[in-house]
C-alpha cells in the first residue's frame, strides 16, 4: 500500500518537472529573444511567413493565452518545424532518438557494471594496489573532456591502427546485402533478434568507440560511490556479525555489504544517465553517430530553434522518466521505504 | 577446559601511537558455566570477545599469545579453518540486536543463511529448525515474525532472534557480548533467564560480556574483572561476591545498590580508568587505588593463585 | 576582534590548511596544477612566445606545421603557434568558470539560505523548484538557454550560471537546518538581532568551509562545460582562444594534424584533474574516514 502511494507520489512529482521543462521552453521561445515569431519561422522567413507564424503563435494575444496556447501545441505534437531538415520537429525527433537511446543504454549498462564492481572490489581491499590503481583511473575519466577522448580513441584504435571503424552505426552495405530492416530503431536488438549475426558484430564494433567513450563517465563516478558506500556499510555492525558467523566470503560481499551499499548507486545511476545524454551531444558529433545529439548539433549551427526546444524537451523529459524508475527501485531494495 | 587463553596480547597499531587493548591475558573457561567477564567500558572486554573468534578490525592485531578451543589453537589456523568453527562451534550474541541484523534481508531469511550456508541443510529442513529454535526462545509466532525486516520488530524480539540465530548450529561456546545494554530494562532480566537456561537446560558454555556487577550476580557461575586491557581478579561468582579481593572488585561491587545488605559508608571510585595508549607504571590500577603502597608505583604485580580457583593481581596479597 | 588580530587568525587559518594539504601527496599536485594554471591564466599575454598569434592573423607559410622547436606545439591552420594559443585559452576558461562557479555560488546560496532560515511554505515552494531544476540535466538545459541567447562566450556564462546553482541551494539550506537550532544562533535571536543580520554574521562564517570544497570541485566541472559549450560552438567566438572551440575547429581538417586536436584537450584534462585533485583532497582531511578505513573489518 505503502509503495503504490509512494509510486504515486514519484509520477506527481514527473508531471511538476515536466511543468517546469514546458514553461521553461516557453520562456526561452517567447519570452527571451526578442522576436519569438523569427524564431517560430526561422531565420530566413519571408514576411507572410511571419505574419503566419504570428498568428499561428497567438503572439496578438496576452502572454498567459501564449502560454496556454503553447501547451496545447506542446500536447498535441505541434512542436514546430525544423528549419535544416524542413520536416515537423516531433518526425525528426522520432527519427533520430532510437539511435541516441541505444547509444546512451549501452554506455550505462557497460559503465555501471563495471563501475559497481570494480568499486565493490575497491572497497573491500581498501588501501590495496587495486584500490589505488581504480581511485586514479576514475579521477582521470572525471577529468577528462568526453568529447576529446573519443577523438583520442578514433585517433588511436580507428584512424591509425584500423581495428575499428572509424565513424556511422553500420555498414549500409552490410545492412543491404543481408536485407536488416529495423523495426525498433534499436540496430543490436533487431539484428539479434532477427538472428542477423554479421549485422550484429558489425553494430557492435561500430558502437563500441562511442559507447566506451560515454561509458568512462558513469563507470567513474559509479565505482567512487560504489566504494565510498561500501566502506560506510563494511563498518556496520550486521556485516561484523555475519562475519562473526563465517558466513561464505560471497553471501557476505552481496547480500550484506552491496545490497545495503545500494541506495546511493542507484541515486547516482540516475544522476549519470543525464551525463550520458548530454554526453552525446558532444559524441555523437565525433563518431557521426545519426541519433538526437547529432540533430541538435546541426541545428545549433543553423540556429534552428524549434528543433532545439523540442530536443532538448524531449531529452529532459526521458531523464525524468529514467529516474522516476530508478525511485521505484530504489523502494523494491529498500524494505523501509516499501513498508 | 573449553577455552584456554595463554599470554593473549592485542595491540592497534594508529599512526602515531599504540593502544594495547589487552594485554598478558591469561584465562580457562570451564564447560558448562556462564563465564562472566567485567569491567567498564574501554577495559578491553570486547576486543578479548573478539580477538577469540580472531574478528578484530584494522589496525589491530593479535601480537602474541595462544588461545586454545578444546586442543585446536585459533590464533594458528587460516582463515578457511577458522570459518569452520566460526558459526558452527562458536557463535554470537551481539551488543545491539537492531543494529546487528541486515536491514534489508528479512529475519528469518538471515536465520537461513546461516542454516545452509553453515549447516549444509536443504531450505525445508533449515526453516523446521529456525521454527523450532524460536520457539524454544519464546519468540512469539515465530512464523509470522520470522517474515518481518528487522525495524518491524523490537529491540527484545530481535535479540531472540539473535539467540535463536545463535543456538542454529548446536555450538559448544556462546559469546555474548554486553547482550542487555541496549535492551529495556523490563526486557533485560527475560533476555539473562533465557542465556542462563542455555546452561542448565541445554548445557552449552556461555562466555557473558558485562559492566554490570548486578547481572554477573543473577546469571553468572565464575568471573574474571578486567582493568585496563588485564585480568584483575578472577573466581566463582559467590566467592568474588561475597569476599573481593581486589580494591577495583571491591568499588565495583559497592556500586551496585542493594535492598538487603547496610551499607556503612559508599566508596565511590575516584579517577577515570586510564587511556590504553598511556598506560601508568606499576599496578595500572594504582592512581585510583585507596591502599597503593610504594611498590605499586613502581612494579606490576603478577596474577597470583590463592588456591585452584581464585587468583588476584594485586601486591596486597602477594 | 581587532583587525590585526583577525588577520592573524585567518592567516594562521590558512597557513595550517596549506600545512594538512602538503601531507596529501594527490591534494597537493592538484594545489600545484591550479597554481601554475592561475599564473598562466593571469600572465599569459606577457609570457606567451608569439603574442600576435591570439588575434586573427594568418601565416600561410606556417600552416598545420607538427611540433618543432619553435612551435613546441605545433601550428594551427592559419599558421597560428598552438602553444601561445593553448595558453591564452587557459586565461579564458579559467575566467569563465570562476564566474560561473560564484555565480552560481552566490545564487545558491542566497536561495539556500532563505529557504533554511525562514522553513514553512517559503522553503517548501524554493526547495520544490530547486529539485525541479536537480531533475533536469543542466548542460541540457545550459545548451538550449545558450542557443537561444545566440553565440559568444557571455551567453555561455550567463547560460551554465543560470543552471548552476540548485546544487549549491540544496546544500546551504542542509547545513542552514543543521546549524539553525544552535545555541548561539537561538542567543543571537533572543538578544534581537535580525534575521539578515544571524544570517550573514553567524550562519555564512559556518557554512563557508564545505561550500568552499565544493566550489573547488566545482571548478572543475565548469571547465569541462566551458570546453563542451565551446565544442558544440556554443562557446567563445573565433579568433578568441578556447580549448574546447580549438577542437572542434580542428576536427574539420580530419585526422591527420593531431597535434591541433591532442593539445587542447590535454590542457582541458590537466587543469579539471587539477582542481579534481584539489577538491578531492580537501575533502578527505574534512572528512578522513574514507582514507585510512580505520575500524572496517577485512573479509
Amino acid at each position: 500500500m505503502r509503495l503504490l502511494f509512494y509510486i504515486a507520489r514519484r509520477i506527481a512529482w514527473l508531471f511538476f518537472v515536466i511543468f517546469i521543462v514546458v514553461t521553461i521552453t516557453f520562456i526561452l521561445s517567447h519570452v527571451v529573444p526578442s522576436n519569438p515569431a523569427l524564431i517560430w519561422a526561422g531565420p530566413h522567413a519571408t514576411k507572410q511567413e511571419i505574419e503566419k507564424a504570428i498568428k499561428e503563435l497567438g503572439l496578438d494575444k496576452p502572454l498567459i493565452v501564449q502560454y496556454l496556447i503553447y501547451w496545447k501545441n506542446f500536447l498535441t505534437g505541434n512542436w514546430g518545424v525544423s528549419i535544416h531538415t524542413r520536416r515537423p520537429v516531433i518526425e525528426d525527433i522520432k527519427t533520430y532518438l532510437p539511435a541516441t537511446m541505444e547509444l546512451a543504454f549501452f554506455a550505462m549498462f557497460v559503465g555501471t557494471t563495471l563501475g559497481v564492481l570494480l568499486g565493490l572490489i575497491s572497497g573491500v581491499k581498501y588501501n590495496s594496489v587495486i584500490d589505488h590503481v581504480c581511485r586514479i583511473v576514475s579521477l582521470e575519466f572525471i577529468a577528462v573532456p568526453m568529447f576529446w577522448l573519443g577523438i583520442m580513441l578514433q585517433l588511436v584504435l580507428a584512424y591509425k591502427l584500423h581495428l575499428l571503424p572509424l565513424t556511422g552505426r553500420y555498414d549500409p552495405e552490410l545492412a543491404a546485402a543481408t536485407g536488416f530492416h529495423t523495426i525498433t530503431g534499436f540496430v543490436l536488438l533487431d539484428s539479434l533478434l532477427e538472428g542477423n549475426i554479421p549485422m550484429f558484430i558489425d553494430a557492435l564494433k561500430h558502437i563500441l568507440l562511442p559507447g566506451l567513450t560515454l561509458a568512462t563517465g558513469p563507470f567513474a563516478i559509479v565505482l567512487r560511490v560504489t566504494r565510498a558506500s561500501v566502506l560506510e556499510v563494511l563498518g556496520r555492525d550486521y556485516v561484523r556479525h555475519a562475519l562473526s558467523y563465517g558466513l561464505p566470503r560471497k553471501v557476505i560481499m552481496f547480500k550484506y555489504v552491496l545490497r545495503n551499499a545500494l541506495s546511493p548507486i542507484l541515486t547516482v545511476i540516475g544522476l549519470e544517465f543525464g551525463y550520458v545524454l548530454s554526453g552525446n551531444f558532444v559524441v555523437e558529433e565525433v563518431f557521426e553517430w545519426p541519433g538526437l545529439g547529432r540533430y541538435v548539433f546541426e541545428s545549433i549551427l543553423n540556429s534552428d530553434y524549434p528543433a532545439i526546444l523540442g530536443s532538448v524537451t524531449v531529452i529532459a523529459i526521458i531523464y525524468v522518466i529514467v529516474n522516476l524508475i530508478v525511485d521505484i527501485v530504489y523502494a523494491l531494495v529498500n524494505p523501509k521505504v516499501r513498508y | 577446559m573449553i577455552l584456554k587463553i595463554c599470554d593473549l596480547r592485542v595491540y592497534y597499531f594508529l599512526r602515531d601511537k599504540v593502544v594495547r587493548a589487552i594485554d598478558k591475558i591469561d584465562l580457562e573457561v570451564p564447560e558448562g558455566v556462564v563465564f562472566g567477564i567485567v569491567g567498564e567500558s574501554g577495559s578491553g572486554k570486547s576486543t578479548l570477545a573478539h580477538a577469540i573468534i580472531r574478528l578484530i578490525p584494522p589496525p589491530g592485531r593479535i601480537v602474541s599469545g595462544s588461545i586454545f578451543f578444546r586442543d585446536l589453537d585459533l590464533v594458528k589456523l587460516s582463515e578457511k579453518e577458522l570459518n569452520k568453527i566460526r558459526g558452527n562451534r562458536i557463535t554470537m550474541i551481539p551488543q545491539d540486536p537492531i543494529s546487528s541484523f541486515n536491514p534489508t534481508v528479512r529475519i528469518g531469511d538471515q536465520l537461513l543463511d546461516v542454516a545452509i550456508h553453515k549447516l549444509g541443510l536443504s531450505r525445508r529442513e533449515a526453516a523446521k529448525i529456525i521454527i523450532e529454535k524460536l520457539k524454544l526462545v519464546r519468540m512469539p509466532s515465530p512464523e509470522i515474525n520470522m517474515r518481518k525486516y528487522p525495524h518491524e520488530l523490537s529491540g527484545g524480539m530481535l535479540q531472540r532472534a539473535a539467540i535463536a540465530m545463535a543456538l542454529l548450529p548446536d555450538p559448544d561456546l556462546i559469546i555474548a557480548d554486553e547482550p542487555t545494554t541496549a535492551l529495556d530494562v523490563t526486557i533485560q532480566a527475560a533476555i539473562l533467564k533465557l542465556i542462563r537456561d542455555l546452561v542448565d537446560d541445554l548445557k552449552k558454555t556461555v562466555i557473558l560480556i558485562t559492566h554490570n556487577m548486578g547481572i554477573v550476580a543473577e546469571t553468572c557461575d565464575k568471573i574474571a574483572v578486567m582493568y585496563a586491557g588485564q585480568i584483575v581478579e578472577l573466581g566463582d561468582v559467590y566467592d568474588m561476591l561475597s569476599e573481593p579481593l581486589h580494591p577495583y572488585t571491591r568499588a565495583l561491587i559497592m556500586a551496585v545498590p542493594r535492598a538487603d545488605r547496610e551499607i556503612e559508608r559508599l566508596e565511590p571510585l575516584v579517577g577515570e580508568p586510564p587511556s590504553l595508549s598511556d598506560i601508568p607504571r606499576g599496578c595500572r590500577f594504582h592512581p585510583r587505588c585507596r591502599l597503593a603502597k610504594p611498590i605499586c608505583k613502581r612494579e606490576e604485580p603478577p596474577l597470583r593463585y590463592l588456591d585452584s580457583k581464585r587468583a588476584v593481581r594485586c601486591w596486597l596479597y602477594v | 576582534m581587532s583587525i590585526s588580530s583577525r588577520l592573524i587568525y585567518w592567516l594562521r587559518g590558512a597557513l595550517n590548511t596549506l600545512r594538512l594539504v602538503r601531507q596529501s601527496t594527490l591534494a597537493f599536485s592538484g594545489l600545484c596544477i591550479v597554481s601554475a594554471l592561475a599564473f598562466i591564466a593571469i600572465t599569459a599575454p606577457y609570457i606567451v612566445p608569439y603574442p600576435e598569434d591570439i588575434g586573427a592573423i594568418v601565416h600561410p607559410s606556417l600552416i598545420n606545421k607538427p611540433p618543432s622547436l619553435a612551435h613546441p606545439f605545433g601550428t594551427d591552420w592559419f599558421g597560428r603557434d598552438l602553444l601561445t594559443r593553448c595558453l591564452y585559452a587557459a586565461r579564458v576558461s579559467l575566467s569563465a568558470s570562476l564566474i560561473v562557479v560564484l555565480a552560481g555560488v552566490c545564487i545558491g546560496t542566497i536561495i539556500g539560505l532563505i529557504a533554511g532560515y525562514f522553513g514553512g511554505i517559503v522553503d517548501e515552494v524554493l526547495m520544490r523548484v530547486t529539485d525541479a531544476f536537480l531533475s533536469i540535466p543542466s548542460l541540457i538545459l545550459a545548451i538550449a538557454i545558450a542557443a537561444v541567447l545566440g553565440h559568444g562566450i557571455t551567453n555561455a556564462i550567463i547560460a551554465l550560471s543560470v543552471t548552476w546553482w540548485p546544487w549549491y541551494a540544496r546544500l546551504v539550506r542542509g547545513e542552514v537546518i543543521n546549524i539553525r537550532n544552535e545555541v548561539y544562533i537561538l542567543a543571537a535571536r533572543a538578544m534581537g538581532a535580525s534575521s539578515w543580520y544571524i544570517m550573514f554574521r553567524h550562519i555564512l562564517p559556518n557554512i563557508a568551509g564545505p561550500i568552499l570544497v565544493n566550489a573547488s570541485m566545482d571548478m572543475g566541472f565548469a571547465i569541462l562545460a566551458i570546453a563542451s559549450l565551446g565544442f558544440i560552438g556554443l562557446g567563445a567566438v573565433p579568433p578568441t582562444p578556447e580549448w574546447g572551440s580549438m577542437i572542434s575547429a580542428a576536427l574539420q581538417y580530419g585526422l591527420d594534424y593531431w597535434w591541433e586536436l591532442v593539445f587542447p584537450g590535454l590542457m582541458i584534462f590537466i587543469a579539471v584533474l587539477g582542481f579534481n585533485l584539489l577538491g578531492d583532497g580537501l575533502r578527505d582531511l574534512l572528512d578522513p574516514r574514507f582514507r585510512t578505513g580505520r575500524g572496517v573489518p577485512r573479509i
